[in-house]
């Protein structure tokens, strides 16, 4: 038998090292590839626009967003059309809260194989993330689609060499997204009651990242929470990067750098507690 | 040989209840107390509200490559808790364990299934769960549709599949996709039958390709279809671990005591006595019960059985009873119904059905290998469903042997015996059988060796192969005895000596015996018909061989020359007015009467003790009387008597010897004894005389002689006076004086007459 993924390990009461778990989840790689082709087919399957529903959605709530907020309540958007502007952070937005309330169900939806087979649980998440990433790349096409329109017809844009960073910026957003899911995730095998925390917790944090509004607008008194929120210079720095305008400085960018980090690394942390004891506790 | 497994001191521990039910506040207590209060773990330790249960305990084994395992134990021994262990689906609680190689587990066949992929794809993703390349994968894709048999459906998504169809499309995954070590828990009791026999199939194939196995089955027949080794798991600790038939045997035995013990009762009262009380009847109890009626939970397979269901009825029925139906299922320790019996197929309606009684279900011969079994019952009334239960009495069921061959039929192969013949076509299938021929001395040894005379015994086995239709009128057994040339040289009839032999038993030994085998030296062989209702059943031709040596048949110390006597008959040789005497030969069954003591011979012998049949008158006469036993008396012999009577050449008795009149004791009465009576002087006159002898024991006459010894007497000197005695004038002769006296009345002594003083000495006058 040629075996090139034989596999051979030593299991002990002591947790195994990262690199060695690092090693596996590479074994696994065609796991992960079919995981986030399966995903993608159960999401679309049976629905009569499928994949086009990834380009409406956002708009309709660019739509909705400029209606209420621009229309009617008449909140600034720093001098950035404000479609393009809420639609930057919507997209922003949407990526990092799919990937933290899909990472977040990783044990309670996959109960069933977790509870019956090994493989290294962490391909779930990872799995999750690219899938995300890939469905928000389309959201970001039809946002330059957008930005191109405006664009041409005048609109105070002015891009730079600045966009360099935005694939960084991705990926933070990703690294948040599954840190934070990773860790609600270990969160509530424990506690199932964190499950029905989470939905209104990304609404409540959507409202303090600056998605509907510049972070000029904030109060002096509440500065503090856009430093420690690591999402805001994220959507600040998306923004400034593309259309100039944004309120960002960079140490602020890396104090949420800082935090997507420490959050990664517990996420993970808790993760890997959580997968070991996972089968026991369900 | 490298090691797949290895377990080191593995121990499990489960806290109960409480996983889930903590409180949030009490984590984040516990998490203060330990970041805060380091190094007082008192504190920190919460009492012992949280009850443990170690589900495994201290469990080391090594399994090596290629090797096939099986894991054995009943609910709760931690099977379970250490295939999860070894499918890291959890981690030990304490202990190191070893393995090598990937692991493919079939823990519950599908679930990795994604409903909305095709076919395809969730063969894909299958084996990438199963740690799978998609290379690997792409090359075994082909084989694995084969196996599955499900080409037309493989780019049809999964939720359009039945479930045999999903089953059939994992199973093929996990066994085509070869991990090294393949884990099975229990898997084989789904699919339909013909696939679980491929999917055996396949494992056994794995199997004796080195594939490294661990099985966990309830089912020992599986176990030990597939495993050579078995791992016998209790209370989390390793019981026992070694060959598979050792460790099965062991744990059947253990389950069938711990059965016993746990349940004595073998009758159920059933626990549902309020739940089916709109019905015009119902069910109460269902009872097991021996061949004899008695209750009893054990049994062996092809023991009659009983079950009795007991009922009674809630209310009187307004419609009349026309007709009642009882289902009884006896279903095995998974729940398959193995028989069913329904009472209309053999009772249409019994009916008048008793307000309160039970029927009662008989199996002649129990069908079912060892296992335990339970029931589940339907009464119908009119067609109507009236009560459904399914009591928790139970039965066990041990090996039997049901065919009556002394073998055991093997459970792993068989799951219900039935009746049946094999034989070749074209060949006999007879309703019985002859199963074997012995022979056997006096002493009833079997022996293929004898003298010619000596008593043989020819035992002849049979057995009923199945039932007859017709009603046995008659029985007959023909026993051929065949010399070396192929010619028959004896034939025995046993309707000539047992006109019909009914009833016949369906499995016993008919005797044939030959008192004094007339077979002249040679060896022999036989040849057996057994004729029922007149109609050939069987014909057997045993391949034991009879050899005969040189024997006094005649008692005349003489033996038959074998070329000029095949066959000895009993014969006497005389001049006219003699009888000739049958030759006796009786066949009988087993335990019929046949004397326990017989009278072997009588022997003449002169005062030296020569043998001889010529005395002259006067002469000392020695007459031995030889008996012997054939069998044990059961009473004890308190009393024994020889009667010797002697018959002149008309018949007419002459001389009457009874062995109680001279007073002489023959008890203790051996074995073989040789009475003799004894003549000083022979009373009898010239002429020949032949004898009648008759053995009584405890006043009961045993054996009646005639024996072929005849006497011949010559004129002799009785008186010792130098004259003869002349048979002419005196045919008996006696003792007696003659003298002169003095005249002194006219009274002379009396002439020819005889006295009982036979022993007297003679006077001389």
């Amino acid at each position: 038998m040629s075996e090139p993924s034989s596999v051979s390990w030593k299991y002990t009461t002591n947790r195994g090292s990262i690199m060695a778990g690092l090693r596996e989840i590479w074994q696994y790689r065609d796991l992960i590839a079919l995981s986030v082709r399966r995903d993608f087919i159960a999401v679309n399957s049976q629905t009569v626009m499928g994949p086009l529903w990834y380009f409406i959605q956002p708009l309709i709530t660019t739509v909705a967003f400029t209606l209420v907020f621009q229309g009617i309540a008449n909140l600034p958007t720093d001098k950035i059309p404000p479609f393009l502007f809420y639609m930057s952070g919507i997209v922003v937005w949407y990526f990092f809260s799919s990937c933290l309330s899909k990472t977040s169900l990783t044990f309670t939806s996959n109960s069933s194989l977790i509870t019956k087979i090994y493989f290294p649980r962490l391909t779930i998440p990872i799995a999750q993330t690219i899938l995300n990433l890939w469905l928000s790349l389309v959201q970001f096409i039809i946002f330059l689609g957008f930005y191109a329109y405006f664009y041409w017809n005048g609109a105070p844009l002015h891009p730079s060499y600045r966009v360099i960073i935005i694939p960084a910026l991705i990926l933070q957003t990703a690294l948040l997204g599954m840190g934070v899911g990773c860790l609600i995730a270990a969160l509530t095998t424990r506690f199932r009651d964190l499950q029905m925390v989470v939905s209104p917790a990304i609404q409540l944090w959507m409202y303090g990242s600056c998605i509907f509004f510049p972070r000029s607008m904030v109060g002096e008194q509440y500065q503090w929470l856009m430093n420690i929120n690591p999402v805001v210079p994220i959507v600040e720095s998306f923004r400034f990067a593309l259309m100039g305008q944004g309120d960002v400085e960079i140490w602020q960018w890396f104090v949420s750098l800082a935090i997507t980090l420490i959050l990664l690394v517990v996420g993970l942390w808790a993760f890997k507690r959580a997968e070991e004891n996972f089968a026991d506790t369900i | 040989m490298p090691i797949a497994i290895s377990l080191r001191n593995i121990s499990k521990r489960y806290r109960l209840g409480t996983v889930n039910q903590r409180m949030m506040l009490d984590d984040l207590r516990g998490w203060r107390d330990r970041v805060f209060r380091r190094g007082k773990p008192a504190a920190a330790a919460p009492p012992a509200a949280t009850p443990e249960f170690w589900a495994l305990k201290d469990i080391s084994f090594d399994i090596k490559k290629g090797e096939t395992v099986g894991l054995i134990g009943t609910n709760g021994a931690g099977k379970s808790t250490l295939l999860k262990l070894l499918a890291r689906v959890t981690t030990p609680t304490t202990g190191e364990m070893t393995i090598n190689g990937r692991v493919g587990t079939l823990l519950e066949v599908g679930s990795g299934f994604h409903p909305e992929l095709t076919g395809r794809d969730n063969v894909f993703l299958n084996g990438a769960v199963l740690g799978m390349s998609r290379g690997e994968i792409e090359s075994k894709f082909d084989e694995i549709l084969d196996f599955a048999e499900l080409h037309q459906f493989i780019d049809t998504p999964v939720k359009r599949y039945s479930s045999g169809m999903r089953v059939r499309l994992a199973f093929s995954v996990a066994a085509i996709i070869e991990p090294e070590i393949m884990i099975l828990d229990e898997v084989l009791a789904v699919g339909d039958l013909g696939f679980r026999e491929k999917c055996l199939h396949r494992i056994e194939v794995l199997a004796s390709g080195g594939q490294t196995g661990l099985f966990v089955s309830h089912s020992i027949g599986h176990v030990s279809r597939l495993c050579s080794r078995v791992i016998w798991l209790e209370k989390g600790t390793v019981r026992m671990d070694g060959d598979t038939d050792v460790v099965c045997e062991e744990y059947r035995k253990a389950q069938i005591i711990k059965l016993a013990v746990h349940s004595p009762s073998h009758s159920a009262a059933l626990h549902l006595a309020g739940e089916s009380k709109n019905s015009a009847y119902k069910i109460l109890a269902v009872e097991t019960r021996d061949g004899q009626g008695r209750p009893a939970g054990r049994f062996r397979t092809g023991e009659p059985c009983r079950i009795a269901v007991k009922y009674s009825n809630n209310f009187h029925l307004e419609q009349a009873i026309d007709k009642v139906t009882l289902r009884l299922s006896i279903l095995n320790e998974q729940g398959n119904r193995l028989i069913g019996l329904d009472s209309s197929l053999v009772k249409p309606k019994l009916i008048p059905f008793p307000d309160t009684g039970a029927v009662c279900f008989v199996i002649p011969k129990l069908p079912l290998m060892e296992g335990t079994y339970s029931f589940s019952l339907a009464l119908s009334v009119n067609g109507e469903l009236i009560d459904k239960v399914i009591p928790d009495a139970f039965f066990l069921v041990e090996d039997g042997d049901f065919y009556g061959t002394g073998r055991a039929a093997s459970p792993s192969f068989t799951p219900l015996c039935v009746d049946f013949t094999c034989y070749l076509e074209g060949e006999r299938n007879p309703a019985y059988k002859i199963l074997s021929l012995e022979t056997r001395d006096i002493h009833n040894r079997a022996t293929s060796s004898f003298r010619t005379a000596e008593p043989c015994c020819i035992a002849v086995k049979y057995a009923k192969n199945f039932p007859l239709n017709e009603e046995i009128r008659k029985v007959t057994l023909r026993l051929s005895i065949v010399n070396d040339k192929g010619i028959r040289v004896i034939g025995m009839d046993s309707s000539l000596v047992k006109p019909l032999f009914v009833p016949f038993p369906d499995a016993d030994t008919i005797y044939f015996e030959l008192p004094k085998l007339p077979l002249a030296a040679g060896t022999y062989s036989f040849v057996i018909s057994l004729f029922m209702n007149a109609e050939l059943i069987d014909e057997y031709v045993p391949d034991v061989p009879l050899t005969v040596e040189d024997g006094d048949f005649y008692g005349f110390c003489r033996a038959a020359l074998p070329f000029f006597a095949p066959v000895c008959v009993e014969f006497i040789c005389y001049l006219e007015g003699r009888k000739g005497l049958h030759p006796p030969m009786r066949g009988y069954l087993e335990g019929e009467e046949i004397p326990a003591y017989k009278i072997q011979s009588l022997e003449t012998r002169d005062i030296h003790n020569r043998a001889t049949s010529s005395f002259r008158t006067g002469e000392t006469c020695r007459l031995v009387v030889k008996c012997v036993k054939t069998f044990p008396l059961a009473a004890e012999i308190s009393k024994a008597k020889i009667k010797l009577l002697i018959l002149n050449k008309e018949g007419v008795r002459v001389l009457g010897l009874d062995s109680r009149m001279v007073g002489g004791s023959l008890e203790p009465f051996p074995d073989q004894a040789a009475v003799c009576f004894m003549l000083p002087k022979l009373p009898l006159v010239a002429g020949s005389y032949s004898f009648s002898l008759s053995l009584m024991i405890n006043g009961e006459l045993m054996d009646t002689l005639k024996p072929p010894e005849f006497l011949l007497v010559e004129e002799g000197d009785y008186y010792g006076t130098g004259f003869l005695t002349p048979a002419a004038f005196t045919p008996c002769i006696t003792d007696f004086t003659c003298h002169i006296e003095e005249w002194k009345s006219s009274v002379f002594p009396p002439d020819g007459l005889s006295n009982d003083r036979a022993s007297l000495p003679a006077e001389h006058g």
